[in-house]
């Protein structure tokens, strides 16, 4: 299997051809981890460039996520949950009061394609399950999603909630969504703030310290 | 009803800036949200009992007595509701639209609720299945009910320009049926979809501006078209190619229409598209498409600085919005409020072809003072000619 051939159709969102080449590349003795960072993630590094480069919009970058999350899928049957193959883990939802889920959803397709451990724990999410699934999955990385003025004070509230809980030391707060803004991020004691999806990647790697 | 301050009527006052002359003082326009609206009327010290209806933004139409106590110039009026009732359920928080959308009240952080969308109708339907679907109506008789009656009366009797929509989104339309998700991606694996969904709504939003221009169309100064957000915060959310070969068809037939007949009944009538995010970059195709007025010019949305819009396309387009609603209404000082109507003010009303307001439905958690610093800024910087 030609490793960029993989890479070329990820960008290209060519998911018929992403599911056989990962299943040919494992079928030819790849190791999972191999394919997914030497094809999976590099192909979705360069949608992230696309879209902030205004080559890519929503429609491509989500088609290219769809074809990539079908090569993953075939990878995630292998990974064991001990033996984790993952950056790190990243627990991502929408704050309390607040539906709104695409960016979320993109950021999170992102992460995964960058080798991140992805739980999603939807929309509406109180902080009583953020702290839950951060100390259920000893997730490295907490990302808070609100869209509206009117749902940023949940987001201030999820973090003041994590704090009491004692876990604060043991995760990092990344914060994002439309009316977020990175003094807003450093006023709610936020670690970092990312303005879309490929900035949530490399605010996470920095705030982990992983190249 | 009173008259307002300045030389000018609050309706000449509106004509001439979307005519790109300088009125008297730039006009102010608003829409709000009930809970915005009960905290405005309650400062204002307004005590009027109303059967309000919130759309499907949780907006609702304000009172010319209020539009008068708090000083706007243009009025928002609704229509008239269907006749055939929607989906209906027993949940009391949950309400169907008329196109099957569900829509959910959210509760807010201090007190009220947000409406939003909690389930598609159109999810998982084929192209096939969008011919059974059960489709608004609009000759339903209910459209048009004492529509005409209410828009003279506001005329006739009132000084204020009347803003209105009649038909409404195509894009939009099609992402609330769909899924925002779906919809999206359907625009890259499954166009012949999208073309089938945008030529259905926008046939019915013509026929929704067909039977409501016929109604009062003589009486609105400005028709809303639509609520089309083609920006995220940061880039549009489809490319200009896509838009151009997928949306910008469906699109330009219907403003055509709904500018062609408006303007048989008003011939001084303009259209105006709200459009939220970053947007600038289809700025010149629906300049060519005769968009007269554009709302909401997002302040904190990329690439939409008030001064570059203004040099670049000021002579073409009139301006509708500006006082910004991520931060400025919300969470700032009535400083501040007063600050950032200021620069708008400056940036945006030389030479005419300025509106102020909100560039949203003003939210729950805008206190009401600050609506009135925006009001008194206008007040403060906004006369003729603008010096600042």
């Amino acid at each position: 299997m030609n490793m960029e051939d993989l890479v070329k159709a990820v960008i290209e969102g060519n998911a018929p051809v992403v599911s056989r080449l990962v299943v040919q590349g494992l079928d030819e003795g790849l190791e999972a981890a191999t394919i997914l960072s030497e094809g999976l993630t590099p192909g979705m590094s360069t949608v992230g460039e696309l879209f902030q480069n205004g080559e890519y919009f929503l429609p491509e970058m989500l088609f290219s996520a769809k074809a990539m999350a079908g090569g993953l899928e075939h990878l995630e049957a292998i990974f064991s949950t001990s033996d984790s193959n993952s950056l790190a883990t990243v627990v991502i939802g929408t704050v309390k009061g607040d539906l709104h889920d695409i960016g979320k959803n993109i950021v999170g397709m992102i992460m995964k394609g960058a080798g991140f451990n992805v739980v999603d724990l939807g929309i509406d999410v109180p902080a009583e399950r953020f702290v839950e699934a951060v100390s259920e999955k000893s997730a490295d990385i907490l990302a808070l999603s609100a869209l509206l003025s009117t749902t940023m004070p949940s987001m201030r509230d999820t973090i003041g909630i994590v704090a009491k809980s004692g876990i604060r030391d043991r995760v990092k707060i990344l914060v994002g969504g439309a009316p977020i803004t990175s003094k807003f991020a450093d006023e709610i004691g936020a670690d970092g703030y990312a303005e879309d999806a490929p900035g949530a990647v490399t605010k996470a790697k920095g705030l982990l310290k992983l190249s | 009803m009173n008259k307002s301050k300045g030389s000018m009527t609050r309706r000449e006052r509106v004509v001439a800036a979307l005519d790109h002359k300088e009125p008297d003082r730039v006009p102010l326009s608003m829409s709000i949200t009930i809970n915005a609206y009960d905290n405005l009327k309650h400062y204002l010290g307004i005590d009027l009992e109303e059967d309000l209806n919130p759309g499907r933004w949780t907006e609702v139409p304000i009172h010319p007595l209020v539009a008068e106590k708090f000083g706007l110039d243009v009025i928002w009026l609704p229509t008239g509701k269907a006749h055939k009732k929607p989906r209906q359920t027993d949940d009391p928080n949950k309400w169907y639209d008329g196109w099957g959308v569900e829509w959910t009240k959210i509760p807010l952080t201090g007190g009220g609720y947000y409406n939003e969308m909690t389930c598609a109708p159109l999810k998982d339907a084929t192209i096939q299945e969008l011919e059974d679907f059960d489709w608004p109506d609009p000759f339903d008789p209910g459209i048009t009910e004492g529509v005409r009656e209410y828009y003279k009366h506001i005329h006739n009797d009132t000084e204020f320009a009347i803003l209105t929509k009649f038909g409404g989104a195509v894009f939009e339309q099609a992402w609330y049926l769909r899924g925002m998700e779906t919809f999206l991606l359907d625009m890259v694996e499954n166009p012949e979809f999208v073309e089938a969904l945008l030529e259905k709504i926008a046939r019915i939003q013509m026929g929704f501006d067909e039977v409501l221009i016929a109604a009062a169309g003589e009486y609105v100064d400005i028709l809303r078209l639509s609520g089309e957000d083609m920006g995220t915060q940061e880039n549009p959310i489809i490319s200009l190619p896509m838009f151009r070969r997928m949306v910008r068809p469906h699109l330009e037939r219907l403003w055509a229409y709904a500018k062609e007949n408006l303007l048989k009944k008003n011939p001084n009538a303009k259209i105006m598209l709200h459009s939220c995010g970053a947007v600038s970059s289809f700025l010149p195709d629906w300049i060519d498409m005769k968009l007269d007025v554009l709302d909401p010019i997002q302040p904190k949305a990329k690439g939409m600085d008030p001064f570059e819009l203004k040099a670049a396309f000021g002579d073409k387009l009139t301006f509708h919005g500006g006082i910004d609603a991520q931060h400025v209404l919300p969470f700032g000082t009535i400083e501040e409020v007063r600050e950032h109507t200021r620069k708008y003010i400056k940036a945006l009303a030389p030479g005419g072809g300025y509106i102020c307001a909100p560039v949203h439905n003003v939210q729950g958690d805008v206190p009401p003072e600050n609506l009135v610093a925006m009001r008194d800024a206008v007040e403060e910087f906004g006369y003729y000619p603008i010096n600042l």
